[in-house]
C-alpha cells in the first residue's frame, strides 16, 4: 500500500527527486529538422517547411514569380485566418510583382538583393530576416507571412497579423459603479496597448518572453524602471524562464508555476482584469505579467490586504471608502467564522447566548434529526453546490432556478423539520458575506470548513486554535520576498490597509515594494483650495 | 520520499488526535433543560433542605412560526427534591430526570423564610463555588414555601421566575437598595459587620386568584434572618442610604395632603467621636420633590401650600428614617453598614470599638438633618380649585 | 555563526514585551489574594523597583552587542562556568514554559471545557507554538501589536460594561494590613510578571537598530505592559471590592458581571478570547526562547530539529511540576518568588558586575601594555 501511494506521488510531480527525470520525458526536445537553415533552393525549402508544418488546408503556400521578366521564383507562406489578407496583397504581393527595377541590381550580391527587397519593395511595418526552419515556422504560426525565394539563404518574415478578436468590454468579474469600465481581452497586443494608454511614461518597460513548448505563449513583464525593485524584476524573469512546460493556456498556469508557496491556501500572486487596477499597482512598484490569450494580468508581489482593496475605493472619497473597507474585513471575518461560531455557541457554550434567544434556538432544534455539526456541514455544502450550479447555468434559466432552489428548498427544509431556521439564516449570511471579498473566496471556503470541523470538536477553543493557526500561516508566507501580512500588523504601510487615508496624504509609495523613487505626490497636506484671481469685468 | 511520508504521517497523527480528542464537552440543545429559578426551603424532615427548580420549556416559550393552540400548556415545570443540602439535592434531580439541568441561565434564587432563619451562609458557599452559577442572580426571601411561589402563574409572563426577575427590575426603579444580587450579598456577608437585607416576596390571595408581590425587606445578621422591615420602614432604609429614585411621599397637614414625587436625594455622612471612641453619626439629606398631587387645601394658593408643605416634608422624611433606624436598633442589626463605613474611613478608631459594636449599636446616636426643596410642580402649576372651580 | 537569521523591528520588540507582560494580567490572582483591595499599592511599588532591574538588563545587553544571553554567559564566566550558568537558565526557561502552559490548560478546563482532558488542550496549543517557532523570531512576534490592540479594546469595553458597578469606596481602607503582606506582594509582582522579561535578553541581539535605542524600547515596553496590568487590577478591585479574595480568576468574574446596553451580558467569552490569545503569545515567545537557548548552549546549527522533542518534554513537565492546583497556588505565593529572584535578579546582576570588573581589568592591562 505504501508503494502504491509512493508511485502516485512520484508521477504527480510531488517528489522533487524524481521530477527532473519525469519532466524530461514529457517535453519534446526540438527536432533536428527545425535546426536546419534555409538553403537557397526554393523547392527543397518548401519541402522542409511542408514536412514540419504538415498539410492542413489552412497553411497556405503561394508560389509566384516576380521580377521584370518573371525570372525570380518566390513563395509566401502564411496561415489562413491568422493573417490579414489585405496586408498580404497590398504590402507584399503588389509591390513585389509590380517592381520593375530588378535589372539594375543584377550585379549585386544576393544579400544586397535581399536587402533591396526588404527595405525598398515590401511595404510593411515590420520586416525581419530569419535563418532556421524552426524560426520560420514559429513566425508563420504566429500570424506573420514568410517570404522565401530562390537564391536567398534567409527568409523574410513580414508582420501581417490580423485575426478576429473580442472587442473591449466591461469585465464581468469586476464591475464598478464609478470608474473606467475597460477590461483586458485575450489579445496580447491590445492588452499592452491598454496598459500603455494608462502609463505614458517612457520608463514603463515591457520585457518580452515566450513560454511553453507547444503553445509558444507570448508573455511580457511590465514594470516601471526606477520604481520597481530590481531584485523582484529579476526574480520574476528568472522564474518565468525556468518554466519548462508544454502549454501555457491561461495566466493561471503561470501563476501556479511561479508562486512562492504552492501548498498554501492563500494566493500570493494577484490578478486583475482591468487596466486601471494594473496601472495603479505598477505605479506602486509592483511588476505585472501579461500573457497572451488571457484577459487576467498577474501582479507580483501580492499582499493579503490587497484582496480587500477594490479599484473603486480610490475613486470615491475617503470616508465612505474607509467605511466600506472596514465592512469588507468584517464580512470576511463573518464568512469564515460564522458557521463555526454558531456551532460552538449552541453545542458547547450555551451560557453565552442570552436566555430568550436560547429558548428560541432550543425550540428550533427540538426534533431536528441531525447533530448541529452535520446540519451546518450539509447546508454549507449545498450552498457551494448552488453557487457552482448558478455559474454554469445557461442565462435564461439561471435566475429562476437559483431563486427556486435557494428559497423554496430552504423553506421546505425548515418546514419539514430537517434543519432549524437559525441555522439556515446563519449559513445564508455566511454565503452572502463571502461574495464581498471575491479574491479570497477560495481560501475562505476552505477556512470555513476547517473552522467548522474544529468548532464541532473543541468549541470556542477550536475556533481560537484554528484562527491562531491561520494567522501563523499568514505570518510565515512571503510573496516574492515581501511578508504576506505586511500592512495587517501595524508596522508600516498602514495608510491603505484597514482604512483608506485620503489620496493626498499617501505621499510615499509602500515601503518594501518600491525601491528608489519613493515619493508619489508633492502637494501640501491637506490641499488648500486655490482661487485664481479673476479681475472684475469693467 | 522520506519527506512525503513524514508529511503524510504527521497529517494522519494530527487528524486522528483531533478526531479522537474532541466531543467531550458537547451538549446538544435538546438534552438540557434550562433552569430559570432556584428555591431553597427547609424540608419537613429534620436537617434536610428542599430544592425547587423551575425549568422553562423551550418549545412553549420560544420559537416563532409555530402558531396554534398550545397556549394552555404550561411553559414551565417545577422539579423538587429533598436532600441533605443543595449540592446533594441537585445531584438527585440529575438522576431523576431525562435531561441535564443547565444552571447557567438561572436568574433568581429564593430562600424560604424558615430556612433563612437557620442560616444561609452555607448555601451561598455552594452557590459560589459552582462553576455554572452567576453572581448576577437576584436573591429573595419568601414568606411561604418557595414551591408555592413558583406555582403562581402570571398573566403576562410565561414563566413565573422570569416574571419575578422583571418584578425585581421594577422594584429597582424605586430604589437600588431593594435589589440584591448575589455578589452584593457575598460582599456584605464577608465584611464586618456581617449584615445584609434581602427583599421579601409573598403571595397575595384575592378572591380566587393569587398573585405575587414583593414587599418589605428581611434583615439578615450573621447569615441568619433575624427580622423584617415593613414597606415603609424599607423606604426609610432607602432614604437613609440616599438611594431612593422614585416613588411618592405623602405629607399630611391639617388642611390637606400633598403627594410629593421623589427625585434622587443627595446624602452626606459625617462621624464624630467622643472621648471613649464611641461614634456619633450625622446624616445630612438634601431631598428634592416634584408635586404629584394636591388633595384638599381649599382656597389656598400655590405659594402658601408650598410653604406649609416645606416644613412638614422634613418631618415626614425624618419620621420614616427614624422609624426604620429604631427597628434596626431593636433587632441589633447594623443594616446601614455604619461599621463598614467606619472601617473604611476611620480605620484606627474602628479597630478599637470593633468588638463592642454589638453593644454600641442599639444605643447609637443618629443626628439627622433633612433639607427639602420642591423643585417643580409637574406639568401644571395651579390646580382647578385654585382657579375658582367648584370641585368638591 | 548565528542561529537566528531574521530581524525584528524595534517597535515590534517593544510591543512584544508589552504584550508579554499584559498576558500576566489575567493571572493576578497570585498576589491579589494576599493584599485584597489594596493590591495596587505594592504593585506600583514593584513597578518602580523593577525599573533599575530593566536598566541593568539593557546595560548587560549593551556591553556585549550582538550576543544573546547564553553567549554573554560564556563570555563573562568562561567556557565551563558559563555553560553551567546557561544550563541553569535553560532550566528556568523550560520551567516557565511548562508552568504557563499548565495555567492555560487549567483555566480552559475550569471555565469552558470541563470534561476535556487537559493534556489534549496543552498538546494542541504546543503544536501551534511549535509551528510558529519553526519559522523563526519574526513570525513569533509578528502579531504583538495586533494582540495588544485587541486586548486594549476589550479592556475598554469591559470598563464601560462594569461602569455602574464600580465603587471607589472599595479601595478603602488603605494600609490596613501588616507590612509583611505588602512586601510579599511586591516581591511576587516583581518576580512573576516583571522579572520574566529577562528572557528578552535572548532576543535583543536580533532587534534592528540595537543597541542604540534599546533602553528606550525595553523600558517603553515594560512600562506599557505594566500600566495595562495596573489598570486591570484597579478595575477588578473597584468592582469586586472585598470579594476579590474568593475568586481564583477575579477578571473572569468581572467580565461575568458586566452588561452592555442592558442586553449583552455574560461577556466571559471576551475574557476567554483574551486569555487564549495573550497566553498563546506568551507561551510562543517562551517556547521559542527555550529552543534558541538550548540550541545555543549545545552549539548546534539550527534549533529546528529539537522543536518536537522539546515540546513533548514540556508537556510531560507541565503535568509533573505540581501535584494539583492548590499546591501550585501556594507555591507561587511562597516559594517561587525566591527561586525566580535567583534567575531574574541575582544572576543577571552578578553577570553585569563580573563583566564590569573584567572590562576594567582589561582596560588596565591595555593601558599597561600601551605604556610599556
Amino acid at each position: 500500500m505504501f508503494r502504491y501511494i509512493y508511485n502516485k506521488l512520484k508521477y504527480s510531480g510531488f517528489l522533487k527527486t524524481m521530477s527532473n527525470a519525469g519532466e524530461q520525458e514529457l517535453i519534446e526536445s526540438k527536432d533536428d529538422i527545425e535546426l536546419k537553415t534555409i538553403t537557397g533552393s526554393l523547392q527543397s525549402d518548401l519541402e522542409l517547411i511542408r514536412e514540419v508544418m504538415g498539410t492542413s488546408p489552412d497553411i497556405k503556400i503561394h508560389e509566384f514569380r516576380y521580377g521584370e521578366n518573371c525570372e525570380f521564383k518566390g513563395a509566401i507562406i502564411f496561415v489562413d485566418g491568422l493573417v490579414s489578407n489585405e496586408i498580404i496583397t497590398d504590402s507584399i504581393l503588389k509591390p513585389l510583382k509590380l517592381y520593375r527595377n530588378f535589372n539594375n541590381y543584377q550585379q549585386d550580391s544576393i544579400q544586397q538583393t535581399l536587402d533591396t527587397v526588404k527595405q525598398t519593395i515590401i511595404c510593411a511595418g515590420e520586416v525581419t530576416e530569419k535563418h532556421t526552419i524552426g524560426e520560420v515556422v514559429e513566425s508563420c504560426l504566429s500570424g506573420d507571412t514568410v517570404f522565401i525565394s530562390d537564391g536567398f539563404d534567409k527568409a523574410l518574415v513580414i508582420s501581417t497579423k490580423g485575426w478576429e478578436k473580442r472587442s473591449i468590454n466591461e469585465p464581468q468579474t469586476e464591475s464598478v459603479v464609478r470608474g473606467p469600465r475597460e477590461g483586458f481581452t485575450e489579445n496580447f497586443r491590445t492588452n499592452t496597448a491598454l496598459l500603455r494608454r494608462r502609463i505614458k511614461s517612457p520608463k514603463l518597460r515591457l520585457d518580452h518572453l515566450t513560454i511553453g513548448e507547444k503553445t509558444v505563449t507570448n508573455v511580457c513583464v511590465a514594470y516601471i524602471e526606477g520604481v520597481a525593485d530590481p531584485g523582484i524584476v529579476e526574480t520574476v524573469k528568472a522564474r518565468l524562464k525556468s518554466i519548462n512546460t508544454d502549454s501555457i493556456i491561461d495566466s493561471g498556469y503561470i501563476e501556479q508555476f511561479i508562486e512562492d508557496h504552492p501548498f498554501s491556501i492563500f494566493p500570493t500572486i494577484g490578478y486583475s482584469e482591468k487596466p486601471d487596477v494594473i496601472a495603479g499597482r505598477i505605479l506602486e512598484g509592483r511588476v505585472a505579467i501579461i500573457s497572451d490569450g488571457s484577459p487576467f494580468v498577474l501582479t507580483v508581489p501580492m499582499l493579503f490586504v490587497e484582496s480587500f482593496q477594490s479599484a473603486e475605493d480610490y475613486y470615491i472619497r475617503p470616508f465612505f471608502a474607509s467605511l466600506i473597507r472596514v465592512l469588507r474585513y468584517v464580512a470576511f471575518f463573518l464568512t469564515v467564522t460564522a458557521p463555526a461560531i454558531f456551532i460552538a455557541l449552541t453545542t458547547f457554550h450555551q451560557e453565552l447566548i442570552p436566555t430568550t434567544l436560547l429558548f428560541t434556538i432550543s425550540a428550533a432544534r427540538e426534533g431536528t434529526p441531525f447533530p448541529a455539526f452535520l446540519e451546518a456541514f450539509i447546508l454549507v455544502m449545498s450552498f457551494e453546490i448552488l453557487r457552482e450550479a448558478g455559474v454554469r447555468l445557461p442565462r435564461p434559466v439561471g435566475q429562476a432556478i437559483s431563486i427556486v432552489g435557494a428559497l423554496i428548498m430552504g423553506e421546505a427544509a425548515v418546514a419539514a423539520g430537517l434543519v432549524g431556521a437559525p441555522m439556515v439564516i446563519t449559513i445564508a449570511l455566511t454565503a452572502v458575506a463571502g461574495f464581498v471579498v471575491p479574491e479570497q473566496m477560495d481560501s475562505a471556503a476552505i477556512m470555513r470548513i476547517i473552522l467548522l470541523l474544529l468548532a464541532s470538536i473543541l468549541g470556542a477553543l477550536g475556533i481560537a486554535l484554528g484562527l491562531l493557526g491561520i494567522l501563523n500561516h499568514i505570518a510565515s508566507i512571503k510573496s516574492f520576498g515581501i511578508p504576506y501580512c505586511t500592512s495587517l500588523t501595524f508596522h508600516h504601510n498602514m495608510q491603505d490597509s484597514y482604512i483608506r487615508m485620503p489620496l493626498w496624504s499617501m505621499s510615499k509609495r509602500p515601503k518594501g515594494i518600491a525601491s528608489k523613487d519613493i515619493t508619489r505626490t508633492n502637494m501640501e497636506i491637506p490641499p488648500s483650495p486655490i482661487y485664481a484671481n479673476i479681475p472684475d469685468n469693467k | 520520499m522520506k519527506k512525503a511520508l513524514r508529511i503524510i504521517a504527521a497529517a494522519m497523527l494530527i487528524l486522528s488526535s483531533a478526531l479522537i480528542s474532541g466531543c467531550y464537552d458537547i451538549v446538544e440543545l435538546d438534552t438540557i433543560s434550562i433552569v430559570t429559578g432556584l428555591g431553597i426551603d427547609k424540608a419537613d424532615e429534620n436537617g434536610k433542605v428542599q430544592l425547587t427548580v423551575q425549568v422553562g420549556k423551550a418549545d412553549a416559550v420560544g420559537g416563532g412560526g409555530q402558531e396554534g393552540g398550545e397556549a394552555s400548556e404550561k411553559a414551565y415545570q417545577n422539579l423538587d427534591s429533598v436532600d441533605r443540602n443543595i449540592v446533594g439535592a441537585l445531584d438527585k434531580l440529575l438522576q431523576d430526570n431525562s435531561r441535564t439541568l443547565f444552571l447557567h441561565h438561572n436568574q433568581v434564587v429564593i430562600f424560604g423564610e424558615s430556612h433563612a432563619k437557620e442560616g444561609i451562609s452555607d448555601d451561598i458557599d455552594a452557590l459560589m463555588r459552582d462553576l455554572h452559577s452567576h453572581l448576577n442572580v437576584f436573591v429573595l426571601i419568601s414568606e411561604t414555601n418557595t414551591s408555592e411561589i413558583f406555582n403562581v402563574e402570571m398573566e403576562l409572563e410565561k414563566i413565573p421566575s422570569v416574571g419575578i426577575t422583571r418584578m425585581m427590575r421594577n422594584k429597582t426603579e424605586i430604589s437600588e437598595a431593594f435589589r440584591v444580587k448575589m455578589l452584593e450579598l457575598i460582599s456584605k456577608l464577608s465584611d464586618d459587620p456581617c449584615t445584609a437585607v434581602l427583599p421579601i416576596i409573598k403571595q397575595v390571595k384575592e378572591q380566587d386568584t393569587t398573585r405575587l408581590s414583593i414587599q418589605g425587606l428581611a434583615v439578615i445578621k450573621d447569615g441568619k434572618m433575624v427580622g423584617k422591615l415593613t414597606e415603609d420602614q424599607a423606604k426609610g432604609y432607602a432614604w437613609a442610604l440616599g438611594k431612593i429614585k422614585s416613588g411618592y411621599l405623602p405629607v399630611n397637614t391639617d388642611k390637606g395632603t400633598v403627594e410629593l414625587s421623589i427625585k434622587p436625594p443627595s446624602r452626606e455622612m459625617k462621624v464624630s467621636f467622643d472621648k471613649e471612641g464611641i461614634p456619633k453619626i450625622k446624616i445630612g439629606i438634601k431631598a428634592r420633590f416634584i408635586i404629584g398631587q394636591i388633595i384638599g387645601f381649599d382656597g389656598l394658593q400655590l405659594e402658601e401650600i408650598i410653604e406649609m408643605i416645606q416644613k412638614e416634608s422634613v418631618n415626614a422624611v425624618k419620621d420614616i428614617i427614624i422609624s426604620c433606624f429604631k427597628e434596626t436598633q431593636r433587632l441589633n442589626a447594623d443594616i446601614f453598614r455604619f461599621g463598614c463605613y467606619l472601617n473604611k474611613h476611620h480605620n484606627k478608631k474602628w479597630k478599637k470599638i470593633k468588638d463592642k459594636w454589638d453593644q454600641i449599636y442599639p444605643n447609637l446616636e443618629l443626628e439627622l438633618t433633612v433639607e427639602t426643596q420642591i423643585i417643580d410642580t409637574g406639568k401644571t402649576s395651579k390646580s382647578p380649585k385654585m382657579v375658582g372651580g367648584r370641585l368638591a | 555563526m548565528t542561529i537566528e537569521n531574521s530581524r525584528i523591528s524595534a517597535g515590534q520588540f517593544m510591543f512584544s514585551i508589552a504584550c508579554f507582560l499584559h498576558s500576566s494580567s489575567l493571572l493576578t490572582s497570585f498576589f491579589v489574594i494576599i493584599t485584597r483591595n489594596e493590591s495596587w499599592m505594592p504593585f506600583v511599588a514593584s513597578i518602580i523597583i523593577c525599573i533599575p532591574l530593566i536598566v541593568s538588563y539593557v546595560l548587560l545587553s549593551k556591553s556585549y552587542p550582538g550576543m544573546n544571553l547564553i553567549q554573554i554567559n560564556e563570555a563573562v564566566f568562561g567556557r565551563v562556568a558559563g555553560k553551567i550558568v546557561s544550563a541553569l537558565y535553560v532550566w528556568f526557561f523550560f520551567t516557565l514554559t511548562s508552568l504557563n502552559i499548565r495555567d492555560l490548560g487549567t483555566f480552559v478546563n475550569k471555565t469552558t471545557m470541563v470534561k476535556t482532558p487537559i493534556s489534549i488542550i496543552i498538546i494542541l496549543f504546543l503544536l501551534l507554538c511549535v509551528w510558529s517557532s519553526y519559522y523563526g523570531l519574526e513570525v513569533v512576534t509578528r502579531y504583538s501589536i495586533v494582540f495588544l490592540i485587541i486586548s486594549c479594546v476589550i479592556l475598554f469595553i469591559s470598563i464601560i460594561a462594569v461602569y455602574d458597578l464600580i465603587e471607589l469606596d472599595n479601595f478603602l481602607p488603605m494600609f490596613d494590613m501588616p507590612l509583611n503582606n505588602y512586601v510579599q506582594v511586591s516581591h511576587i509582582a516583581s518576580t512573576i510578571p516583571f522579572g520574566e522579561t529577562v528572557i528578552f535578553l535572548m532576543v535583543t541581539p536580533y532587534v534592528d537598530n540595537a543597541p542604540k535605542n534599546l533602553m528606550r524600547y525595553f523600558l517603553g515596553g515594560f512600562l506599557l505592559g505594566s500600566i495595562l496590568i495596573l489598570i486591570v487590577i484597579l478595575r477588578d478591585i473597584s468592582v469586586l471590592g472585598n470579594t476579590i479574595q474568593y475568586f481564583s480568576l477575579p477578571s473572569f468574574e468581572v467580565f461575568r458581571l458586566g452588561t452592555l446596553f442592558q442586553t449583552i451580558s455574560h461577556m466571559e467569552i471576551m475574557f476567554s478570547i483574551l486569555l487564549i490569545v495573550l497566553l498563546y503569545f506568551k507561551i510562543s515567545v517562551l517556547f521559542y526562547v527555550t529552543m534558541l537557548a538550548i540550541a545555543q548552549l549545545l552549539n548546534i546549527r539550527s534549533y529546528r530539529p529539537i522543536l518536537l522533542p522539546c515540546a513533548a518534554l514540556v508537556v510531560v513537565y507541565a503535568f509533573t511540576a505540581f501535584k494539583d492546583v492548590i499546591t501550585h497556588t501556594k507555591t507561587a505565593q511562597e516559594t517561587t518568588p525566591f527561586f525566580w529572584t535567583l534567575f531574574e535578579i541575582l544572576l543577571p546582576v552578578l553577570t553585569l558586575i563580573v563583566s564590569f570588573v573584567k572590562k576594567k581589568a582589561k582596560n588596565k592591562n591595555n593601558r599597561k601594555a600601551v605604556s610599556k
